[in-house]
Formats: structure tokens, sequence, C-alpha cells
């Protein structure tokens, strides 16, 4: 993933409104894919968490150690998760419901085929536990190693591993109930 | 099943299409920081709840953010940084923006169209029920309408409003006071009495964007009956042609989604290390670099990445040892920069990082921008103009020189050692030497 460069990383730090608008367009769409994928397109709050994301993010930047293990990049999508997963566990209709789906469908200009398995592709992933949808999420769109996920999450390495495992089964069973078969 | 997640579990993944982020986010976002540096979300919550609670206890003349009152003209009005509201002659409003975005409008009568970019919660309200939104185009039109009741018997007709919701764009929810909300997508409106909301008839909507209409208008594909036996030439031609018109039409359809689909993917994040000469004009343009650099404090090649492009152990030895000799020639290289920028002789002990930063700080008033210009536009090549005689390139330049060669300049040096294919293998493999960077200051226009 492209990272900002170290120069207006340390201007970011030291509080350049420049730098760190820099800091939000470098990052933003990375954070913007994956609140849409962890809370489905839909989601009216999508863009209220990247908002909260960046704020927070821009708040630690001082104490952001770039020498350190975590990317910015993974840091940033760190604080996106968590933020995520808190706000579906307080809210349990949060994710795509089948009318989403629908409604999904009729605004997309995709071909109509990849639209519809778009729509169950995402409404399985919907069915998956927000943790779940995290791995998931950040091991297959975002290239983030099982250590990375282990921090951001607070879990085990292995606990990671598990968790990707069953995610992935629920998802398997979730698109062949929609007659998709992984494996096809 | 496989351990990690598969080629083909990512490939149905990525069937959703990603989310963008709205045009000006970034602007928000920092606007929206240099007003909360000190409150939690907490005390924002709480006072987007009070200003609410204040708003419909308010009398209404009172104005906290704007106010319309039943003008006889078309009037357009601005509502907080996200909301346009255009309401019709006899339309009366009153409305409140909280600091965190966040927007209520109490509309007390008349016809007004909305349209709400995407953010926090935007809600109208009347006294028949109130419509919710985060981002789309709707109108909300409060009409009075006599009733009879029991009250109305002894002392005539009463008048109740009704509230009448029509959705553009996106969705709303509509609900009655008390009542749960319905979710109305683009296309329906529906009536809300105060008591219940009841749906209307759709209407239609404006024409779909032209990929929609080629899919739609597309013609579909009937399976042929087999061409009966002993056709005649003529007839056999006739055939020909027939199928043959037919498939001219696919292909053109096909080049159509194709050339939707390739602009599609245009905007999708390209790779660092194929960037078509496009994408370099593009950048060019906008005076945008990327680049990839070894880490300037911990040069290595990770086990995982080394796994990844298949890397014995002595060859990957051998990148660590290249990249740490890399790294020690780009350090030496700021440094000496730094000296000849700051005249400070002192400089061994400083980070790589403080040293750019210093540099860059240092250099005449846009010449950041310059560089940025200059640099992507050789890359691109494009003609850029020349330094004047006897003028050498500032440290600035000869800094971003030096960064955005970097990565080259590791590949080749690996190169000689291990050939050009396991070079290109072990940077492929993360995409970059482990540092890739993006970044633009802008054009020297801007």
């Amino acid at each position: 993933m492209l990272e900002i460069d170290d120069v207006t990383l340390a201007r970011a730090k030291r509080g350049d409104p420049g730098a760190q608008t820099r800091v939000i367009e470098t990052y933003q769409g990375k954070v913007f894919a994956l609140l849409g994928r962890m809370l489905g397109r839909s989601s009216p709050d999508v863009e209220d968490l990247a908002q909260e994301t960046f704020l927070k993010a821009l708040r630690a930047l001082p104490g952001f150690d770039p020498s350190g293990s975590a990317r910015l990049s993974t840091w940033i999508l760190t604080s996106a998760t968590r933020l995520a997963i808190d706000a579906m566990r307080r809210d349990k209709r949060w994710g795509t419901t089948e009318e989403d789906v629908e409604r999904a469908d009729h605004g997309s200009v995709e071909r109509l085929e990849q639209r519809e398995l778009a729509g169950h592709v995402e409404a399985a992933l919907a069915s998956i536990t927000p943790e779940g949808r995290a791995i998931l999420v950040l091991r297959a769109h975002h290239d983030l190693d099982y250590p990375e996920i282990a921090a951001a999450l607070g879990l085990e390495a292995g606990t990671v591993k598990s968790r990707l495992s069953r995610a992935r089964a629920a998802l398997r069973k979730a698109l062949s109930q929609r007659g998709i078969e992984v494996d096809a | 099943m496989s351990e990690d997640v598969t080629d083909r579990e990512k490939e149905l993944l990525e069937k959703v299409p990603v989310l963008a982020p709205p045009a000006g986010f970034a602007a928000r976002v920092m606007a929206m920081k240099s007003r909360r540096v000190f409150r939690t979300r907490v005390m924002i919550g709480a006072a987007a709840v009070l200003v609410i609670g204040l708003f419909a206890s308010a009398p209404r003349s009172r104005a906290f953010d704007g106010q319309l009152i039943a003008q006889e003209e078309r009037s357009s009005l601005q509502i907080g940084v996200r909301g346009v509201a255009v309401a019709e002659g006899g339309s009366a409003l009153v409305w409140a923006v909280a600091a965190n975005g966040a927007a209520a409008v109490q509309q007390s009568s008349g016809n007004v169209f909305y349209r709400v970019e995407p953010g926090g919660a935007f809600v109208v309200s009347t006294s028949a029920g109130e419509v919710r939104v985060t981002g789309t185009c709707f109108r909300v039109e409060v009409s009075d309408v006599k009733t009879s009741s029991i009250a109305s018997a002894a002392g005539g007709a009463l008048v109740a409003t009704l509230m009448t919701v029509t959705v553009y764009e996106g969705r709303v929810m509509a609900s009655a006071p008390g009542q749960p909300a319905m979710a109305l997508a683009a296309g329906e409106a529906a009536t809300i009495d105060g008591k219940t909301v009841a749906k209307r008839a759709p209407f239609a909507l404006p024409a779909p964007s032209l990929a929609a209409r080629t899919l739609a208008e597309r013609a579909p594909v009937k399976p042929r009956a087999a061409l009966p036996e002993n056709l005649d030439p003529a007839a056999l031609y006739a055939a020909h042609a027939e199928l043959a018109k037919e498939a001219d039409a696919l292909r053109a359809q096909v080049d159509t989604l194709n050339s939707e689909l390739k602009k599609a993917k245009k905007k999708e994040e390209p790779t660092l290390l194929e960037i078509s000469p496009e994408e370099l004009q593009e950048m060019a343009s906008q005076c945008r670099l990327r680049w990839d650099t070894i880490s300037l404090d911990h040069p290595s090649m990770p086990v995982a990445a080394a796994e990844k492009a298949e890397l014995s152990e002595e060859e990957r030895a051998a990148i660590d040892k290249k990249m740490a000799a890399h790294q020690k020639l780009i350090v030496d290289q700021i440094r000496a920069l730094y000296v000849e920028t700051t005249g400070d002789p002192n400089a061994g002990s400083m980070a790589a990082e403080a040293m750019q930063v210093e540099i860059v700080d240092k250099a005449p008033p846009g010449e950041v921008k310059r560089t940025f210009q200059r640099l992507a536009r050789e890359r691109a090549g494009l003609p850029v103009p020349p330094l004047a005689p006897g003028q050498a390139e500032l440290p600035v330049t000869r800094l971003y020189r030096a960064l955005t060669t970097s990565g080259d300049m590791l590949e080749a040096s690996i190169a000689e050692e291990l050939g050009p294919e396991t070079a290109h293998r072990a940077r492929k493999a993360r995409e970059g030497w482990g540092s890739q960077h993006g970044s633009s200051y802008g054009c020297p226009s801007e």
C-alpha cells in the first residue's frame, strides 16, 4: 500500500494542516473501502466513522513512530476497524440487509450479473460476526499479515488464524446458500 | 480448506464495489478537527442533542442557524456545509446545524426540495412526522387538510398536517411520531399524517447512465434453433449475414462495457511498479510522484516477502546486504544535501527523516512544487524547462530525485548479483521495497 512520504508525515506530526490534509487524502480511500466492506456500502454511518477515524488519527499522530512495527496505513486501518467493530456491537442492525442489496442493485451501473453477484457476496459478508468480518476484510483486501491483524484486534496470532478460518467457513456457507460455490 | 484466504475467495470478495470517499471529505475532517480539538465525541453528541432539543422547544421565530419564513418566491438555502434546500414560495422552515455536521430542519409549511451530501444525520421534521437521511435528494411538502373527528362534530372541522415525502436519490427513513421508520428508496413517495406512513405509487426517475441503458436495452440472447439441413446457398448467406449482424451488435456492447470498465479500473489504485504512460501523464498534470524506497531505519527483506518471492536463504541474505549498502548510500546523500542546505557540519547523529524535513523546509518558496512538477514531467517523458546556464539543481530537487530513483537503483544493484528476474521478483513481492510513497504538494500554479 502506498504510504505518505516521510517529510509530509513529519510535518503532519508537527500539526501542519496541509500535511494533515494530505494524510487524509492518502488514506481516505482505504478507510472508506474498509468501512464500506465491514458495515455495508449502504450504511449511513460509514462517513461518520471515517471522520472519527481520521480525527482520532490526527490527534494521536504526534505519538506515531514511523520506525515502529506498524506502517501508518496499518495504524489508521486498525483504528477504523476498531471503531467499526465497536459500532457493530453497539447496534446489531449494522451490515447489509437483503433490502440494501436490492436497493444497491438499482443504483449500480455495473453489469447486471456482476451486480447481482456483488449483492450476494455483500449479504454473505454481513452474515459473519463483526470480528470475523474484520479479520477477513483486513486479510483479503488490505493484505495485513496475521501479526498485524492480531495487533489491530488485540488478539493472539493463533486466534486470528482460527477466527479467519471460521469466518471463511461462514462466508462459504452463506454463499453456498445463495447458490454460489466458492470452489466452483 | 486451505489455511489462508484463497484466490477464489478474494476474487468473490473483490466483486463488491469499493466505496469511495465523497468529494471534499478531507477538507471537512480538517474543518471538524479545528472545531473539535479539545472536545470528545460524547460532548459533541450531547451538544447536538441539546441543540435539537432547544430547537424543538423554541418559538418558531427564533433561529439558531437560519430561518426562512413564508416568502412568495422560490428561495435557495444553504443548510450547513452539506445541505441545499430549494424552498418554493410559501415555505417556512428553520434549521440548526450541530458542530458534528448533524442538521435539524423544522419545516412548518410549503414545498421544499433538499439535496444533502453524505455525512451525519440530517433530519427534516414537520408536525406530521420526520424524514431522516444522510445523503440524498428528496422533497418534503407540508399541507393542511381538514379532518372530521369527535371534536369537529362539536366545534367544526379540525385542520391536520399532511407531509408528503418524495425521494429522488438514495434512501430516507420516514416516520410518524412514536412509530417505527419506513425506508423509502429513490423513485418512492409517501404521505405521513401524524400517525402512519403510507407509501404512494412509485414515480418514474430520470434516465439511467449509459452503461445502465446499454444493459437494459440489450436484446436478450435467445437460443437459436439449429439451421435446417440442406439449405440452399442463398438461405445460408442470409442466415450468416443475420448472425454476423447480431455478433457485431454484441461486440459493440462489449466494447462499450469494456470502456466503462477500463474507466472504473483507472480510478482504482494502480500498482507502484507498473505505471502506464497514461497514468504518468495524469500524475504529471497533478505534479504527483509515487516511489518506493527501503526503510531508512531497518532495511531488510522480511521472511514472508522472501517466501512470497520464492527466494532462497542465500538470495535473501544477499539482498539484505545490498539493502544495507543502499541505505548507507541514500543516508549519506541526504546528509550531504543537509550540510549543503544548512551549512551545519554536525549532522552525524541526525535521523534521515529530520534531515529531509530540514532540506524541504529550507527550500525557497514554491521550490518543492516546482521539484515535483519537474520530476513528474521527466517521468512522463514531457519536456521540462532547462536550468539557467551554470545553475545547479537545488538540494530539495536532488533530494527527491535521489528518493524517487532509489527503488530502481537498488533493483539494478541486486540484479548485478542475482540477475534481473530475481531482483524484480524480490521488489514485486511487496509492490516495492517495503516503503512506498505517493505525494503531491500541488502544482506551482496552484
